[in-house]
């Protein structure tokens, strides 16, 4: 398996979303899970750290590379096949497949040329209807990285992460062995679980320490373990994901107020709702929007072709939430809307500041403006660094407890506004995962900015919650939070790396840390 | 003040693909969608109501039943009612024998002191059902409006043309067209769109409305359709490769000269 | 009467100038009017048109109908569509040719729904079936994705508006024509629309990328703030913008009001000329141009699949020998 030097051609491939940046010596392209084990053993055998990539979207900068060999998974994009198991139907992609590439595969399933000829006629059969049900709104993301980062989707309050949609996985790890993972074939019990490889791994006994990952506990999955692994325990060579129907009925408001308590009123209000009502109507998102994005969202539209034929924000309005209703029956679906829309307008709203829209095609352009939104703050990011070199991308990504979501939101917005740095509250409001994005104009309130994150991180950490939600650790938040977190906790990590790594090659900046 | 605006269901071209082996476009599972100039018109015709604080919006549309679903569209961002013209016999119908019944239900429907159209389908991009309309009718029309208000008992228009813009004014009843407004038309509110769920649509066809049957469909239609083929994909174009600078570049402004007249 | 003419409007501006729309038509109107054995005709309505009647004549038309008169001094469809009604019903030619300019396609269809006869739009191409002595009109549907041929068999005359820029006007300078002056009257007053303002904008601002004939874009190819000097410097010798790939705005290179791509802006220019820009589908999704020239040290980047021009070399090399080569020709 050949392997290139990054200078100069690949330079790109040091940086990623998250805007750090690293170096790395080389980098390997491998096609197929033999190449991509080939490339493991030898690294293995020169002792190079290693780094891999999907397609480089992560926020948190774990495809920057330090140092040491990059393994891009962007040629394993193939789609190899689709089984069915009890009218269950389970699409194996390679680790780099985009989630794009699955969605158009989805909605005109087309079997591959070297399918067998059982994959063949299933997917005749299967037709489209069906989906990939937790959907990250960064669709150009690949499976793998997805699968790693655990990510979130947007239906993340009715649904879950990604992890939960993977039912088998092909294993690479650091020595180059491959091994199929499949769902129910490693469950920790109460002490631990024996792993494929032959060694132990205990349950944590330590508080989770605010991180979500690589935190074993009895009744998990390996699958769920490795789900979140950040790529630092292997790395995914391909998958098999559980695909679900298309509920027949979706929905997705957009409801403006004029104040943002109006707005966290409402979302209060729905999540009573949602616990009281045992319908089959589900609220599989419920996001919130404040008033500074949304008056981003006015500015800039301009500039960015995705929303620029996105219809005017009503111009009263100081906060939005956008909710999405999905089930199998319309008539119930239409009630809860009914309901909703009297909660709406007990919350102050009116129906006319109210966007509606039916069925996926229609809810598109709101899925336009959920993914624009963190866009168009990393332009803005990349404007002020123009001025000053040292200000960087600074966004948490926390999850607090899910009954505060309103509390927390106005923590943000009194600590934003006394620091008198410009910042953006937006997120899932009822599973209080905010996310703060903050704009600093020079060094100085970046490191504001960086004493505020560390504030809040604490605040999370004492109420239990995640400092890492659906974006990962990566290479941005131990260095960050390190100090935060628990050592019992960093312990942990350390030996659970260890068990999965033992020559710590793919994890190499977090071992300074913990 | 009562508005008819006239809308068609078409699909979405941006989703059309062309079968690599076959050379024929592909239809199946390419979603149907409001005609994009139709819903500026209604965008306009909203606007226009709410400029005059009083008007009823009526819309029509000529198809197959499943057109009815457009239909629904526009009821839920404000439309008063809705006429679905849906016949065997109005199948095949070019833009004379479409814009002849349409006309025909826009009289018996009645009254109306504007219709709007959206200049033109992204199907056929013929431009032609308005302004044939307008003729039937016997109206006055302005095409290609990227504005519309009321002034006074007259309609001004900003019409936009090869040179720039005219502002015209055009007395009721008129037919005017729309182009893309400077602005972006409006989404359904959650009232409006259940409601448009169970509002009815009005059905016209060849037993309620006033026709003469040989004007109508195929029959009414004077051109045909000979063939359709698809246009030669677009192969890969010249690469020039391992050239010295001079020669590659010198290269690069002849194709230019032939391809960009008046570049280079 | 019937004849077997082929009747072009020759549209004219506000002042009588012709537009060149029109003209250009005289040139398939010839060939099909030998096809057809009759000549080709062109029909000029307006005021002071007599550079549109000279014109007309160099470019091919064997007879010139002229209407004139106040209420024909600029465009209007009540009484354009009147007059061409009227001649058209008298003179009954085989086929009639429009501009698809926005007068011609605001005219063209009133027209033929009152003669009650078929009207193709914005032909690309027009043929002549001898067999069935039949106009072909061919033109694309479906936004570009088919192009189908349209024939009308039984009604006359057979008309079609056509897009402009398909033909060039020919140029026969000895061509005499016969030159009729038709009166068509028509009160003023019974325009029913008034125009009551006129805003000419001859180009829309052509520094901004969206609107701008020409962009030169830049990628990460370009290596740095000096590549961007060099890549406006060659924005500036084609007379075009100088725009930017996602990674050059990333890199803090150039603004993102300049950016091009999903996440910027779309555009649409006559010519666009990618500079070390890969060509991801993110950033192709924002280009919308006529013709795609790249240049690229990679030979493997996906922006030549979609090039009609591309060559493999250093930009700096390739960009200076550009700029020279051009300023030379000036």
């Amino acid at each position: 398996m050949q392997r290139k030097p990054v200078m100069p051609d690949y330079e790109s491939y040091c940086r990623d979303e998250s805007r750090l940046g690293g170096t790395a010596r080389e980098i390997a392209f491998p096609e197929n899970a033999r190449q991509l084990a080939e490339v493991l053993a030898a690294a293995a055998k020169e002792k190079l750290k290693v780094t891999v990539q999907g397609a480089r979207t992560g926020l948190a900068g774990g495809a920057v590379p330090e140092g040491g060999l990059i393994i891009s998974t962007q040629n394993m994009n193939a789609i190899l096949g689709l089984r069915q198991e009890a009218g269950v139907y389970y699409l194996r992609v390679q680790g780099g497949v985009t989630l794009e590439d699955v969605h158009a595969f989805l909605r005109r399933p087309k079997p591959g040329d070297n399918w067998t000829d059982e994959a063949k006629s299933l997917c005749e059969e299967m037709g489209s209807g069906q989906r990939f049900t937790p959907n990250p709104t960064e669709t150009t993301a690949t499976m793998g990285g997805l699968f790693a980062s655990n990510a979130k989707g947007t239906n993340s309050l009715g649904y879950g992460g990604v992890g939960s949609y993977v039912n088998s996985l092909l294993w690479a790890d650091a020595g180059g062995s491959l091994r199929e993972i499949t769902r129910g074939e490693y469950v920790f019990d109460q002490k631990g679980c024996t792993l494929p490889g032959g060694s132990y791994m205990t349950v944590a006994d330590t508080p989770k320490g605010g991180l979500p990952l690589l935190y074993p506990v009895q009744g998990m999955d390996l699958v769920d373990l490795l789900a979140g692994s950040e790529g630092r325990a292997g790395i995914i060579a391909e998958l098999e994901l559980r695909l679900e129907p298309e509920p027949a009925e979706s929905w997705g408001i957009v409801y403006f107020f004029d104040t943002d308590a109006a707005a966290l009123g409402f979302a209060a209000e729905l999540a009573n709702w949602r616990v009281q009502e045992e319908n089959t109507a589900m609220l599989s998102a419920v996001e919130y929007y404040d008033g500074a994005t949304l008056e981003m969202v006015r500015r800039e539209r301009e500039n960015m072709a995705a929303l620029k034929t996105m219809a005017e924000l009503p111009t009263a309005a100081g906060a939005a939430l956008y909710v999405v209703l999905q089930g199998e029956d319309p008539e119930t679906l239409e009630l809860a809307l009914g309901e909703h829309l009297e909660l709406f307008e007990a919350a102050g709203g009116r129906d006319e500041d109210s966007w509606a829209a039916m069925g996926s095609a229609e809810m598109e352009v709101f899925d336009t403006l959920r993914h624009g939104v963190p866009e168009m703050i990393n332009v803005q990011v990349d404007a002020l660094r123009l001025e000053c070199g040292a200000i960087h991308k600074t966004a948490t990504d926390f999850e607090g407890p899910g009954q505060r979501g309103a509390e927390y939101c106005e923590m943000y917005h009194r600590d934003i506004a006394g620091s008198g740095v410009e910042g953006f509250v937006f997120g899932h409001i009822l599973e209080n995962r905010l996310h703060v994005n903050l704009l600093p104009r020079n060094e100085a309130e970046q490191q504001t900015c960086h004493q505020m994150m560390q504030d809040w991180a604490r605040r999370v950490l004492e109420d239990g919650g995640l400092i890492a939600g659906e974006s990962g650790v990566g290479r941005l938040r131990l260095p960050l939070y390190g100090e935060i977190i628990p050592e019992s906790r960093k312990k942990q990590l350390s030996e659970t790396l260890r068990i999965l790594d033992p020559e710590g090659c793919f994890s190499g900046d977090w071992e300074a840390v913990l | 003040m009562r508005i008819l605006v006239c809308v068609k269901q078409v699909p979405d071209t941006t989703e059309i693909r062309i079968d690599p082996e076959t050379h024929s476009m592909i239809r199946t599972g390419v979603p149907s969608v409001l005609n994009i100039f139709d819903r500026y018109a209604m965008e306009v015709a909203l606007r226009l109501r709410e400029q005059a604080g009083e008007g009823h919006i009526t819309v029509l549309s000529m198809g197959p039943a499943q057109a009815e679903a457009v239909l629904r569209e526009c009821l839920a961002l404000g439309a008063d009612a809705a006429y679905l013209a849906t016949d065997r016999a109005f199948g095949g119908a070019d833009t004379l024998a479409t814009s002849y019944v349409l006309a025909q239900a826009i009289r018996v429907i009645g009254d109306f002191d504007l219709v709007l159209c959206g200049k033109q389908a992204i199907d056929g991009d013929t431009a032609q059902v308005g302004p044939e309309i307008a003729q039937h009718l016997g109206w006055p029309q302005v095409t290609n409006a990227a504005e519309l208000t009321l002034q006074g008992d007259e309609y001004l228009a900003k019409r936009e043309t090869d040179d720039g813009y005219e502002m015209l004014l055009l007395p009721p009843p008129g037919v005017v067209t729309v182009t893309k407004p400077p602005f972006e038309p409006r989404y359904p509110s959650v009232k409006g769109k259940l409601a448009a769920k169970r509002a009815e649509i009005h059905i016209l066809s060849t037993e309620n409305l006033p026709l003469d049957t040989a004007k109508a469909g195929l029959k009414g239609s004077p051109t045909r359709v000979r063939r359709t083929y698809t246009p030669a994909v677009k192969t890969g174009g010249v690469k020039v490769e391992g050239l010295p600078p001079r020669e590659s570049v010198a290269g690069l402004l002849e194709f230019l000269q032939e391809k960009v007249p008046g570049e280079a | 009467m019937k004849n077997h003419d082929v009747w072009v409007w020759i549209e004219t501006t506000a002042d009588g100038a012709p537009r060149p729309a029109g003209l250009q038509l005289l040139n398939p109107a010839a060939r099909l009017a030998q096809a057809q054995g009759g000549v080709p005709v062109a029909l000029v309505m307006g005021q002071n048109v007599g550079e549109a009647v000279q014109e007309a004549q160099s470019g091919g038309a064997r007879r010139i109908i002229v209407v004139e008169g106040g209420a024909y001094a600029r465009y209007s469809t009540d009484a354009y569509t009147h007059a061409m009604v009227n001649l058209l019903s008298e003179y009954a030619p085989a086929t009639v040719l429009l501009g698809a300019t926005v007068n011609g396609r605001d005219l063209a269809p009133r027209v033929a729904a009152s003669l009650k006869t078929g009207l193709t739009a914005d032909c690309t191409e027009l043929e002549y079936d001898r067999e069935k002595q039949l106009v072909v009109w061919t033109r694309p549907a479906f936004g570009g994705n088919l192009m189908a041929e349209i024939i009308c068999p039984d009604h006359r005359p057979q008309m079609g508006t056509v897009r402009p820029g398909v033909f060039s006007q020919l140029c026969m300078g000895e061509n005499r024509a016969e030159i009729i002056t038709c009166e068509v009257p028509f009160a003023k007053e019974d325009i029913r629309t008034k125009i009551v303002d006129t805003i000419l904008q001859t180009a829309t601002d052509s520094r901004d990328i969206a609107t701008a004939e020409i962009v030169v874009a830049g990628g990460r190819g370009i290596g740095g703030p000096q590549g961007v000097e060099l890549l406006q410097r060659l924005a500036e010798a084609f007379g075009g913008v100088a725009g930017a790939s996602r990674a050059v705005v990333e890199s803090g290179w150039m603004p993102h009001t300049l950016q091009i791509g999903q996440t910027g802006k779309v555009v649409a220019p006559r010519l666009y000329i990618a500079c070390g820009i890969s060509g991801a589908v993110q950033h192709r999704v924002g280009i919308a141009a006529d013709t795609v020239v790249a240049i690229n040290s990679d030979p493997e980047a996906p922006i030549f699949d979609i090039a009609d021009y591309g060559i493999v070399g250093d930009f700096f090399a390739v960009a200076e020998e550009l700029i020279k080569q051009l300023t030379d020709k000036k």
